[in-house]
């Protein structure tokens, strides 16, 4: 216990405020309370004015996804043209901007070569994956896979996410697509595509999110969000179909694997009675659901995930969740009415 | 020393005080929580039916009322699942000590109609929203506020059919059930027009145009009711999708939506 806290409740105790339980109603005369939102050993207070900023200089329209640099700053991708990359430090404040060409940027992945930060961006309105430089530098831009046979036009073609391997190889889901998932060596030459629209085991409805799955260190398996589905799918690295992990209710975006749990944005709650229904979703080393912030207790029947949905009208449509090395949560919100990320400090 | 206390009380109270308003964090009492889900066996009822309500959130309770007024902590608590035996309103709203109350979700109840013999469709629903076949508008079931549910027939362009009955009976009114969820690009509908006709050859027409929405809305179950107050075996019924989505919409300029649950006959106050 720190001097400070020690001195407040001696002093506390020696009125015998302490001890009554007449404090809260009593001797609070505002009714407020921190929100906690959360459950079990993942809670979190809510700092709604993190990272705000002018809307007339530093616009977002849509902000889709967010990650942590080497540098331990927070990187933001939103759809507006004016700066479709915002970096922030941690305590939100803005460090620096760039971007004008991105009108559909969506995936943000960050990959690190030889010390050096690179980022692949998707966008479903180019039908591109473009790898640039941490400041913004193009390095090579990839189009449509046409010689898989499964795309005749670069329409059907609108990838929302990629993850990379340790050898620099990246999977790229077409999740706004035709719903396959592609294969590609650091280079950006095609190596393989599995996957496609259907609901058989290994296809997926709005395979919105990738995520490469390096917990356990002998079985390494890439997570895939069909997020129609309210399904994670786990495959392997050569696209063969694993398993499948239900999540009921819950509109997953992309996994997001930090230490040994799974972080997910829940773009909405399958059946709620607002279009604005979305939560978190977090899952530990056993791929079980522990905590649900904005949104009922997660609960197992007979092993069977309880459906899950919206309990308070917090979140608007989250979109995704950057995990900080303070264990923080930054959530990127989508159709929110141009609103910047929230932060959440765990508890 | 009773003075001291009294100071020490004073400048306690404010220093709490002052600190719980400096708090950079979010306060319960700024945010509400969610409607009650609504749950019922039946919402064309000829008997009875069952309706529950459910917020599975630690330490809320729910309040009810079934003659249109706005539930309050003041009326009745649901503590247990609903026997509906007549057609009516019911709102819940859901309470917590801490947060903000939720917002009203509301249920309503229809006397089961005329039943319908066949209904000839001469447009078909999108093949991704074909609810449960041609049975779809007249099973007696209504659709839940989740578009996917299987109880909608979900149209692209215009639904036309024909609504054939056994026998000539005097109908009041038609009462055609859609969905409001401008967020998933479904629209009221733009018009409605009518054809009735005893004989199936001499037909009477009505046209009835929707107020289009403004703004962006929650999903609602809505339904239009068109007086029809005559004796009729046939019934030719066309409705309209909008067109072209307005501008305030991210779909703006495209076409909407249309998703219909039931169509009834009501023939309240036969002669």
């Amino acid at each position: 216990m720190s001097r400070r806290t020690f001195l407040k409740q001696s002093s506390c105790a020696s009125l015998g405020i302490l001890l009554s339980p007449l404090y809260n109603n009593a001797f609070s005369f505002s009714k407020q309370k921190d929100v906690i939102i959360g459950h079990h050993t993942h809670q979190y207070k809510v700092d709604m004015n993190w990272g705000n900023l002018d809307p007339l200089k530093t616009p977002v329209k849509d902000c889709h996804e967010m990650v942590q640099d080497s540098k331990g700053r927070i990187v933001l991708l939103t759809n507006h043209t004016k700066n479709n990359i915002i970096i922030y430090d941690k305590s939100g404040k803005l460090l620096e901007t760039w971007g004008t060409a991105f009108p559909g940027g969506h995936g943000l992945t960050l990959c690190k070569e030889n010390g050096e930060d690179f980022l692949l961006i998707t966008d479903y309105d180019r039908h591109q994956i473009i790898k640039t430089t941490i400041d913004g530098k193009v390095v090579f831009e990839i189009d449509y896979p046409k010689e898989t046979g499964h795309y005749s036009k670069k329409e059907d073609f609108k990838p929302t996410e990629t993850t990379v391997l340790e050898n620099g190889d990246f999977y790229v889901a077409d999740g706004y697509g035709n719903q396959y998932i592609t294969h590609y060596n650091h280079k950006g030459e095609l190596l393989n595509i599995f996957g496609g629209r259907g609901t058989g085991n290994s296809q997926f409805l709005n395979a919105h999110g990738i995520c490469y799955d390096n917990r356990d260190k002998t079985n390494p398996a890439l997570l895939i969000s069909a997020r129609e589905m309210n399904i994670l799918k786990r495959f392997s690295l050569d696209g063969t179909y694993l398993s499948s992990i239900p999540v009921p209710g819950a509109l997953i975006c992309r996994p997001v694997v930090h230490g040994d749990h799974i972080y997910f944005a829940v773009l909405k709650s399958k059946k709620a009675p607002n279009a604005d229904s979305g939560f978190l979703l977090i899952m530990d080393h056993k791929n079980q659901v522990v905590s649900c912030p904005g949104a009922t207790a997660p609960s197992y029947n007979n092993r069977n995930l309880e459906e899950l949905y919206q309990t308070i009208r917090l979140f608007r449509h989250p979109h995704d969740v950057c995990i900080d090395d303070d264990e923080n949560l930054y959530v990127a919100q989508w159709n929110s009415g141009q609103t910047y990320p929230i932060k959440l400090i765990r508890v | 020393m009773k003075l001291i206390v009294m100071v020490s009380l004073l400048v306690f109270i404010s220093w709490s005080c002052k600190k719980k308003t400096e708090s950079v964090y979010l306060q319960q009492d700024q945010i509400r929580i969610v409607q009650p889900r609504l749950e019922a066996t039946n919402q064309l009822i000829d008997s009875i039916a069952y309706l529950t309500a459910r917020l599975k959130l630690e330490g809320s309770k729910i309040y009810y009322t079934t003659n249109g007024d706005d539930p309050t902590e003041n009326t009745t608590e649901y503590k247990a699942p609903l026997k509906v035996l007549s057609p009516g309103t019911y709102k819940f709203r859901a309470y917590h000590p801490d947060w903000k109350e939720s917002d009203i979700a509301e249920i309503k109840f229809y006397k089961r109609g005329i039943p319908i013999d066949t209904i000839i469709w001469n447009t078909n629903p999108n093949k991704r929203y074909q609810g449960v076949g041609s049975l779809t508008l007249h099973n007696n079931k209504k659709g839940a506020l989740d578009f996917m549910n299987d109880q909608w027939l979900g149209f692209d362009t215009i639904a036309d059919a024909t609504v054939h009955l056994k026998h000539a009976v005097f109908v009041k009114s038609i009462h055609i059930g859609y969905l409001c969820d401008p967020g998933s690009w479904i629209f009221p509908p733009e018009g409605i027009m009518i054809k009735t006709s005893a004989d199936g050859t001499k037909f009477t027409h009505k046209n009835v145009n929707l107020q289009p929405l403004d703004s962006m809305l929650p999903p609602t179950l809505k339904n239009v009711e068109i007086t029809i107050g005559d004796t009729i075996k046939h019934i030719h019924v066309t409705v309209k999708n909008v067109a072209s989505i307005p501008d305030w919409h991210e779909g703006k300029d495209n076409k909407a939506w249309l998703f219909m649950d039931e169509w009834v006959l009501n023939n309240n106050g036969i002669r």
